[in-house]
């Protein structure tokens, strides 16, 4: 129904069912118009027929006895129907005998009797009988009739059935204007939610479900993919909120970082000037030294921050697990943080309980977790305030406990002290510097230790307690140490050949060997090395890896070349890529140690010390 | 002349009704107004039914002549062949006054009007249809009585004495009758 196509269902449904309805009336009433017209068309003839055959009984008599008037007057009753137009009665010989016609109509009888007939047409009955007298035929009765009251009858039975057909599609409107609401309430209002959500983009809105016919499954399809689209929708800013605090976490932290990079520089740089301008007086001297040392180490510190958090994201944090006595290792953290606490006239007490803490993981970087959480408490401690360490040990759990006095953590900022790139506001950074990596970091060793921190706060300016648990190894016969840091090894009898293309770093490194007694030759590339080593042989290679031309790792390849007859030359790789893939790359390429820049002269030594004895 | 001009009216107006009942009575000029009679006198017995034990088993459908017979071998001719409550017809010729016990149909002609209360007396009840051509004949208690007015043979019928002899008249021959009385209406 193209016409239909853009009209609304209402109205649709409206027609549909007046066509329909109007459809079935015509046909119905076509089938009954024409059998009415059969049956009152037979049942008008059959009377006349029964009226002309009474007329011909009864005018047999007048017939027998030649009694025209008495046939005429038998006749005459036939004048009153207006059905019969003439009426004849013909005696033996078909000659006219008596007639009757109406005086409006101009029919009248044939002269001469017809033949015997029983026909009918559109609008005419023909019936012409013998009239018996016993078993003689003494006449003839003829009589024409109309079909006008078949006509009139049919006309009525139109007019009624038309009206008929008028008044049942009014009725059929009627109900159809009422039930079909039934279908098309529940569709148009789907259509309007839809708009409606289309229009304000407003998927939190529902549309009604009526019923639990089609329309009702549709209802519910659609609200659930309504609710899909909201779920998503609700997601997707959820998830662009994060992505705008974590994008402000990182500027902050950028700002942060940038600030905290500077300072040192600030203070390194400065003295340089001042060391430079004239002959420094012997405490000037360490003075200089003091916070040259002390800068430079922040920034040492900083960036291993820095690298710690980065291998911590992409889970390359690498633990030396070994037995370790945590206790000295709290120690040496305490002996550390010690001249900071000093400058501040902070106290710090160590209680601990008897008996050794021993723990497995990586004495390294458990003396990492205790700096920070220490380091972390003198900064955020005022001048003259105090800190407590406590140290316990149950059988199967080491605990440390640092509590100060400080600032405190507002109970908002409480569980958000260990995320990274997180102080309590960008402020913090400023006055009390740092980058707000540290606590993070220790978080991230503390599980990788299957270890516990949490942190506890009365609120601003009511302290801040953390508390740190470790799972405890059983007690053991100390193989190790006691933890104190080795002295630094003498390299008297080695010949350690040093490359670097840094002058400044080659010559730290020989300074260094140098020192601990080493016979160093510096090479400035691996050219120049490749030519000492043709010269002579050495027992150690300490090597750069970033070189123009060919690098550490193509250098020790050559070398090792040249190292035929059972010969070995055993390698220390020194670079400032201090990430797990260059150390593993490292040693692949054959170095036996990899050492990162910046590094303290004890470590490189102690490294080119271990390496040598492996030297063939 | 006055007569002979009603007589030919007479044969012209009766031609087609005769034509149902008797071919013949075109030849026979001289007997015109007994020819009709003839065929009326046939005709009647079609529109009459007789009790059922009046007609014997067997025993023919008689049409009686009393004393004479003027229809000169017309009435003859008129039933000959034909039929009546499914029995042949036969004509019979009574001398006066002798009991028409075997008549179906008694015809007392106008000879004999003067005889005709006795004729009728010696009928009695019977259920005999006595026809005559006589003033006074339905007073005298016959049934049919035979008038000619305005040149046409027309018939007077008692009823009621037909009704008591057991005899029944078909409405159809009652409305075609000049009158249905007890008594004879005079001719105008």
């Amino acid at each position: 129904m193209r016409p239909l196509r853009d009209v609304p269902i209402r109205r649709k449904l409206t027609v549909i069912t007046i066509a329909i309805s109007a459809c079935a009336l015509l046909v119905l009433s076509a089938v009954f118009l024409t059998s009415t017209y059969l049956v009152v068309r037979a049942s008008v003839r059959s009377d006349l027929i029964a009226q002309a055959a009474i007329v011909a009984d009864n005018s047999t008599a007048a017939l027998a006895f030649n009694d025209a008037a008495a046939a005429t007057e038998t006749l005459q009753a036939l004048r009153a129907k207006r059905s019969i137009d003439v009426a004849c009665v013909y005696d033996r010989e078909g000659a006219l005998f008596a007639q009757s016609r109406r005086a409006d109509d101009g029919a009248v009888c044939p002269p001469q009797a017809p033949a015997e007939l029983d026909e009918i047409t559109f609008d005419q009955v023909r019936e012409a009988r013998a009239i018996m007298l016993g078993p003689r035929r003494i006449g003839t009765f003829y009589l024409v009739g109309n079909l006008n009251e078949v006509w009139t009858r049919m006309k009525i039975q139109s007019a009624a059935t038309f009206a008929g057909i008028l008044l049942a599609s009014l009725a059929a409107f009627l109900v159809a204007r009422r039930l079909q609401g039934v279908i098309a309430t529940p569709v148009s209002n789907l259509a309007a939610t839809a708009g409606e959500i289309s229009r304000r983009g407003d998927y939190s809105l529902r549309a009604d479900k009526e019923g639990a016919d089609e329309v009702g499954t549709l209802v519910d399809a659609f609200n659930e993919m309504v609710g899909q689209v909201q779920r998503r929708e609700s997601e997707r800013s959820a998830l662009l909120r994060r992505e705008q605090e974590a994008n402000r976490l990182k500027d902050e932290f950028l700002a942060a970082l940038s600030h905290e990079l500077r300072t040192p520089l600030n203070a390194i740089l400065g003295w340089i000037q001042i060391l430079r301008a004239a002959p420094p007086t012997p405490e000037m001297y360490e003075k200089a030294m003091a916070s040259l040392e002390r800068n430079a180490r922040a920034q040492t510190r900083l960036i291993e921050d820095l690298l710690d958090v980065s291998r911590i994201i992409s889970g390359k944090l690498h633990l030396t697990l070994a037995p370790v006595d945590f206790a000295a290792a709290v120690e040496s953290a305490l002996d550390a943080i010690r001249p900071a606490a000093q400058a501040k006239q902070i106290e710090i007490r160590l209680i601990r309980s008897r008996g050794v803490c021993r723990v497995n993981g990586d004495v390294d970087r458990l003396r990492q977790v205790v700096a920070n959480l220490l380091s972390n408490a003198v900064k955020f401690t005022p001048h003259g305030g105090r800190v407590d360490v406590m140290l316990s040990s149950a059988p199967s759990l080491c605990e440390l406990t640092v509590r100060d006095n400080g600032i405190g953590i507002a109970p908002e900022f409480l569980p958000y002290v260990f995320d990274r790139f997180r102080q309590a506001d960008g402020s913090m950074t400023r006055q009390h510097g740092g980058l707000g990596l540290g606590l993070a970091i220790v978080r991230e060793i503390t599980l990788a230790h299957g270890g516990q921190v949490r942190v506890e706060s009365g609120g601003a300016g009511q302290g801040t307690t953390f508390f740190l648990s470790l799972p405890a190894t059983p007690a053991a016969a100390s193989a190790a140490g006691d933890g104190a840091p080795p002295s630094v090894p003498r390299l008297d009898t080695l010949s350690v050949l040093v490359v670097d293309d840094d002058p400044d770093a080659l010559e730290l490194a020989k300074l260094a060997l140098t020192s601990a007694g080493a016979a160093v030759v510096a090479a400035d590339g691996a050219e120049e090395a490749l030519a000492r080593c043709a010269e002579r042989r050495f027992d150690v290679l300490v090597c750069d890896i970033a070189m123009p031309g060919l690098d550490g790792y193509a250098l020790l390849r050559h070398i090792r070349a040249r190292d035929v007859h059972g010969r070995f030359t055993p390698a220390v790789a020194v670079s400032a890529f201090a990430d797990r893939a260059a150390t593993a790359r490292a040693r692949d390429a054959g170095y036996q140690r990899f050492v990162a820049k910046p590094y303290d002269f004890g470590d490189l030594v102690a490294a080119v010390n271990d390496v040598s004895r492996l030297s063939v | 002349m006055a007569f002979l001009s009603r007589r030919r009216r007479f044969a012209l107006a009766a031609a087609a009704a005769f034509v149902a009942a008797c071919p013949a009575a075109l030849r026979a000029q001289r007997s015109l107004e007994y020819e009709v009679k003839a065929a009326f006198l046939f005709n009647f017995v079609q529109f009459v039914e007789w009790p059922g034990q009046s007609l014997r088993a067997g025993e023919p459908f008689r049409i009686c002549l009393t004393g004479e017979n003027p229809f000169a071998g017309v009435l003859e001719r008129t039933v000959a062949g034909e039929q009546a409550a499914g029995r042949p017809i036969e004509i019979e010729i009574l001398a006066p006054e002798a009991p028409p016990s075997r008549c179906q149909v008694l015809f007392v002609p106008r000879t004999l009007a003067a005889r005709a209360p006795a004729v009728l007396r010696v009928v009695g009840t019977l259920p005999v249809l006595t026809v005559g051509e006589s003033a006074r004949f339905l007073d005298a208690g016959g049934l049919v009585n035979f008038v000619v007015e305005g040149g046409h043979v027309r018939f007077d019928i008692n009823a009621d004495a037909a009704a008591a002899r057991g005899l029944r008249i078909s409405s159809k021959l009652l409305r075609v009758a000049r009158s249905t009385g007890s008594s004879d209406r005079r001719e105008r």
